[in-house]
């Protein structure tokens, strides 16, 4: 393990630190020994998967840690040691000493306190009488870029968007000018274009006061977007800790290695480009031999809601996906791309416009349209969601023979059990998998399951609707190789939901970019990405951190300029 | 969030009022509908209630026609909806008065037993669930929390009984008899005799709302906002008193609106067992003489509260809340 | 939609190993609620002291004998005798029998109304289950103890008559509980397949839905027995319940009362108790399976 020397005494040292947690199935070793500096004016990303104890290290820190919890090892911020301190000592560092901004900024904030309110209250916590609190508050509202922040202070957290209520809890962090600010996946819930300010904000805020930045990540863009050094943590240890530029380029430990490859990368940005062949190859695209679209969306319009509360979530989008062709849409939240998605195959009604699957209309409740869908597969996002807890993953994915006997030839129970063996074995997973139950499984495993039961029927339409967003990078690529060869293998047309500009791009023939229930622009996926036309579509992709320094220090100057 | 901007759309909590409003009515008018078909259930209908037991039935049928009970159902049902919105609920069998008049007289006597049951178990139960909640687990928290299972599965009229053989019988400190008084300051008047029949009313609440309580305030500390209070050095006493204590009783609160039918089932136990004049002690000696004309109105004046009661629990959390305050889902 | 690695709150930072059997977890935990193993063996101890009682201690519970009326705990009568001279302990016996009948039937046939009522409410949804839920609304606004006195006031019930009564004015809060369950179950990613690959509603609702339901629905019948039981004890009570010569215990304690003030505690005590001690047993019993269950909503 290497240290890096910092020039200046650290302003976080952890020796050592361990952590188990006492559970129904006995001790859980989350941190197996954790040594690491912050300098100040430095940002150190701690990096790794989920369960790899990089969360747990950081909130042992201010021991916000539940009370299972049994923490050992030594941690300095400045010349205190927090796993020493009383409660009033502990009360003085946190939120003086060291500020903390989570990942969670819908629910970080009382709803019932305005927010002006929050912030003054981390300053009178550490002595500022009432009116000078409420003031300073103002003033570090206005500072995180809150605007017409003196009236604004006095709203309630309901009030404010996502990115907006995360720049608040910045400010509570940094109201106490404290020397070490520890920030826990702060963009993980935001949009990327989001994600970009904030990450602009927490730089010059930290960096500009001379504090210490411990940043807690998964994401490899936003370590290359704004730190200085990289921990890499991987089962409780760190297993890699260098300069950014040298971790990323060159890791020398297997797990970093793996981590990096398993990152799914946008090409750079060729903003100048103009691809003249754009038009030969949309026309060119579509499949010209005699097998149906697998889905053809004309015009099609979805609402929510009726009457003068009715809300308009897709609006005008016309969508080919052709028989072997997988079509990216993606989309920053609420812009309605899985409302599209569960509009495409009837789950909501369209309220105009029309839907054809495998070259059917797909309206009604009659026997033709039972059969049309027993061709259409789904998949979702959640993996916890998308199997019924109380069936084995055998009978989950033999439920559609049950459905459709007709379709499926009417297969017996060993012949059922065969072709699910054979399923299963498809999409990887081990034989032994059949009479499992989805708790038993990972989520990466539960996601392959859910392939496997749209795959039963050999569906002639697959809809992924964000399928990888809630794995692990490493979990993520082993999903999208599975889709990858099965769909070499069974050959459906796929439309494929995803947020993550580099997964689309990294399994997509073409690509749709949707914003506020409307596609802006659509064609082939390396054109979308890489040379997008449309103001929006060029955002999004400047807005996607690259896990390469060099790049994304272009791709950062790339969107100051365009802004 | 989107709404069109046409007219009182324009708000999303009037619109919410409205809409809240008119279920309520809905469910009133339900009420009703049982009620009517309660009295045409009884036996002999409602001539028999009215001529007496004695009635021949040609008397009946003179009294049915004479009355329009000969009418259609919903003509029936009709002109008994228009005679209730005139504030007419029949009159006595026994008592020989307007069942108006009858739970006039009563229901002060009655609310004012409740309303102090419940403001002195509310003083009770909150400040406990809160405390029970912030030390989870700890040796007062199984005892108090089995304590309350155990209070809320004594029926009221063992517990008050109990409470009658100890501080009257034994101690002799006080009356086994509640307040005789006509009116509610007669009634007053004797606050001794109010303390078992309060008591007794009180105590089973205690048990059910610092449940409530307790488990609210469980949910919150484990949200994330107290998470990000404490980061910023926040004492555990002013995260309670700032944060939590807020957000986890303001839908306790808003529950009491939902107790309404529980209240007047308490009261109408305790009222029997002390021998107090209200409403509850009037249904239950309507039930013995089958006074259906009383029992029938007690029980529409019952729903009719008890709508209204969660009808203003609903809206009073929409109003508190300032989530919906400013724009409602 | 969100799209990240769910995280929130901390307990999901803990990492656990995402093994073990339901079933065995489950029963550790139940048997972890010490409480609801005390419940449990109360209940237990209850059935076999009504069931079998009698057979280990038989006595006469249909002839009145005047002459040993009132009788104070002594030999013969462990328990004394009451106002019309059966043996009190003997009477506790077939006193439990009906409290826990009626008890068990009632709340059994609340749950099965009430389950039924919110599955297809809520699953159905729209204006049918708006008119569905307006139903509840109304019933819930009659009290069931006021109900209950006056259906006994238009005609004395009989012991089947008070299982289908207090069923049908108790099937209401199962019925919400069910509702809310269905209406979250339906959008389930799981569900969502199903609708999605042309399985019908009755496929959905069968397989998916009401066996999700299961562990809401028998932690609230659990509570469901416990509140029937104490219904028709305040029923009795009341004088309007189970009529002589048959009786359960809310009919004992009633009956006692008038004697309580000249020293008579072997009149009220027992029953009072048998009635704590049966509820409470019901109510710590569903605690513990809400545990074991992990069932997330109150009781209301």
């Amino acid at each position: 393990m290497t240290t890096a020397p910092p020039n200046s005494p650290a302003t976080l040292r952890i020796r050592d630190l361990r952590v188990d947690f006492a559970s129904e199935g006995g001790t859980v070793e989350a941190v197996r020994g954790v040594t690491l500096d912050v300098a100040p004016g430095r940002v150190l990303a701690l990096v790794g998967e989920s369960g790899s104890g990089k969360s747990v290290t950081a909130m042992s820190v201010l021991r916000l840690l539940p009370r299972t919890a049994r923490t050992t090892g030594t941690i300095g911020v400045g010349d205190q040691d927090p796993l020493a301190l009383d409660a009033a000592g502990l009360r003085t560092l946190r939120g003086g000493r060291v500020g903390m901004v989570f990942q969670e900024p819908m629910t970080a904030l009382n709803p019932s306190m305005p927010v002006g309110a929050q912030v003054a209250e981390a300053l009178r916590n550490h002595g500022v009488a009432a009116a000078a609190a409420d003031e300073r508050a103002v003033e570090l509202l206005e500072e995180v870029g809150i605007p017409d922040a003196r009236a604004r202070s006095r709203r309630y957290p309901h009030e404010f968007s996502g990115g907006q209520r995360q720049r608040v809890v910045i400010a509570i962090a940094i109201a106490c000018e404290p020397e070490l600010i520890i920030a826990d996946e702060p963009t993980t819930a935001l949009d990327v274009t989001v994600q970009a300010e904030i990450l602009d904000l927490l730089r010059r805020l930290v960096v500009g006061r001379g504090a210490a930045l411990l940043l807690i990540t998964h994401n490899m863009g936003v370590v290359a977007d704004i730190a200085d050094e990289v921990c890499v943590m991987h089962h409780g240890l760190v297993v890699e800790h260098g300069p950014i530029a040298r971790v990323l380029a060159e890791p020398e430990h297997p797990y970093t290695r793996r981590l990096l490859a398993a990152v799914p990368v946008l090409p750079e940005p060729a903003l100048d480009a103009v691809t003249e062949a754009d038009e030969v190859v949309e026309a060119a695209a579509p499949g010209e031999d005699a097998a149906p679209d697998a889905l053809r969306l004309r015009g099609a319009c979805v609402d929510y809601g009726r009457g003068v509360r009715r809300f308009r979530a897709v609006h005008g989008v016309d969508l080919t996906v052709g028989p072997r062709e997988i079509v990216g849409v993606v989309g920053e939240s609420g812009s309605g791309k899985s409302t599209l998605a569960r509009a495409a195959v009837g789950l909501m009604p369209l309220s105009e416009g029309e839907a054809v699957v495998l070259g059917e209309h797909l309206r009604g409740h009659g026997r033709r349209v039972r059969a049309l869908r027993a061709r259409v597969g789904i998949v979702f996002q959640d993996p916890a969601g998308s199997l019924d807890p109380r069936m084995t993953v055998g009978q989950s994915v033999a439920e559609p023979f049950r459905m459709h006997p007709a379709v499926a030839g009417r297969p017996g129970p060993a012949e059922r059990r065969r072709r699910v063996a054979e399923l299963l074995d498809a999409v990887r997973l081990p034989a032994g998998t059949i009479d499992r139950f989805p708790h038993e499984l990972s989520g990466g495993q539960r996601q392959r399951v859910a392939l496997a039961r749209a795959l039963t029927l050999r569906p002639g339409l697959l809809i992924a609707d964000e399928p990888t967003s809630a794995l692990d990078v490493s979990v993520q690529q082993q999903v999208l190789d599975v889709l990858r060869d099965v769909h070499a293998e069974f050959g459906f047309g796929c439309l494929f939901i995803s947020h993550d500009l580099a997964v689309v791009h990294a399994i997509a023939d073409r690509v749709a970019v949707m914003r506020s229930g409307e596609i802006v622009e659509q064609g082939p996926a390396t054109q979308v990405l890489v040379s997008p036309r449309h103001e929006y579509a060029r955002r999004l992709v400047t807005a996607v951190p690259s896990p390469d320094p060099a790049e994304q220090r272009r791709r950062r100057e790339l969107r100051l300029a365009a802004s | 969030m989107t709404t069109t901007t046409r007219g009182w759309a324009r708000s999303p909590l009037l619109h919410y009022v409205l809409r809240r409003t008119g279920q309520a009515l809905l469910v009133v008018l339900l009420v009703t509908v049982v009620v009517f078909l309660l009295l045409q259930a009884l036996p002999g209908g409602p001539a028999r209630g009215v001529l007496g037991q004695t009635a021949t039935p040609e008397q009946i049928a003179a009294f049915n026609a004479a009355n329009g009970f000969d009418d259609p159902l919903p003509q029936q049902y009709l002109a008994f909806l228009d005679r209730l919105l005139h504030g007419d609920l029949g009159t006595s069998y026994v008592m020989n008065m307007p069942v108006a008049d009858a739970i006039g007289e009563r229901l002060p006597k009655t609310l004012l037993l409740t309303v102090l049951s419940l403001v002195v178990a509310v003083a009770v139960a909150l400040p406990l669930g809160v405390r029970q909640a912030a030390r989870r687990n700890s040796a007062f928290d199984y005892s108090t929390t089995t304590l309350a299972v155990v209070l809320y599965s004594t029926p009221s009229f063992f517990l008050g009984l109990l409470l009658v053989i100890v501080f009257s019988q034994w101690l002799g400190v006080l009356p086994a008899l509640a307040p005789q008084g006509q009116t509610v300051a007669e009634v007053l008047a004797e606050p001794k005799a109010l303390v078992l029949p309060v008591l007794t009313g009180s105590l089973v609440a205690v048990a059910t709302f610092s449940r409530y309580a307790r488990s609210s305030t469980i949910d919150n500390l484990a949200e994330d906002y107290v998470r990000t209070a404490r980061a910023k050095g926040t004492s555990e006493r002013a995260v309670l008193r700032r944060h939590v204590v807020r957000n986890s009783l303001t839908p306790v609160i808003a529950m009491l609106g939902y107790q309404v039918p529980v209240v007047f089932g308490g009261a109408l136990v305790v009222e029997q067992l002390f021998n107090y004049p209200g409403m509850g002690l009037l249904f239950w000696s309507s039930a013995q003489a089958s006074d259906f004309p009383v029992l029938l109105g007690c029980v529409l004046v019952i729903a009719v509260a008890t709508v209204a009661g969660s009808l203003l629990a609903d809206l009073t959390q929409a109003a508190v809340d300032p989530r919906t305050r400013g724009g409602l889902r | 939609m969100t799209t990240t690695p769910a995280t929130t709150g901390t307990t999901d930072i803990v990492p656990g190993p995402p093994t073990a059997a339901p079933r065995g977890r489950g029963l550790r935990r139940f048997l972890a609620n010490r409480m609801a193993v005390v419940g449990l063996a109360i209940l237990v101890l209850l059935v076999l002291f009504s069931v079998l009682g009698p057979l280990v201690y038989p006595t006469d519970q249909v002839h009145t004998d005047l002459a040993n009326a009132n009788l104070p705990p002594g030999a013969g009568h462990p328990l004394g005798t009451d106002a019309v001279g059966y043996d009190v302990l003997g009477r506790l016996m077939i006193a439990g029998r009906v409290s826990l009948v009626v008890g068990l039937a009632a709340g059994i046939l609340a749950t099965l109304v009430g389950t039924l009522w919110g599955a297809v409410a809520g699953y159905v949804g729209g204006w049918v289950d708006a008119a569905m839920m307006r139903v509840v609304d109304a019933g819930i606004a009659i009290p069931a103890i006021f109900l209950l006195l006056v259906v006994s006031a238009i005609t004395r019930p009989s012991v089947p008559l008070l299982v289908v009564v207090i069923g049908l004015v108790s099937w209401l809060v199962p019925a919400r509980l069910v509702r809310a369950e269905a209406v979250s179950l339906k959008t389930r990613e799981y569900v969502l397949a199903v609708r999605a690959g042309g399985g019908t509603h009755g496929r959905a609702v069968l397989r998916h839905i009401v066996p999700n339901t299961v562990g809401t629905v028998v932690v609230n019948a659990t509570f469901q027995v416990a509140d029937a039981i104490l219904l028709v004890a305040y029923l009795s009570y009341l004088g309007m319940g189970v009529q002589p010569p048959s009786t359960d215990w809310g009919a004992m304690l009633s009956s006692g009362i008038s004697l309580v003030y000249s020293g008579a505690w072997w009149l009220i005590l027992p029953a009072g108790l048998a009635i704590v001690a049966v509820v409470c047993a019901f109510n710590f019993i569903g605690d513990g399976l809400r545990d074991m269950l992990d069932v997330k909503g109150r009781r209301s």
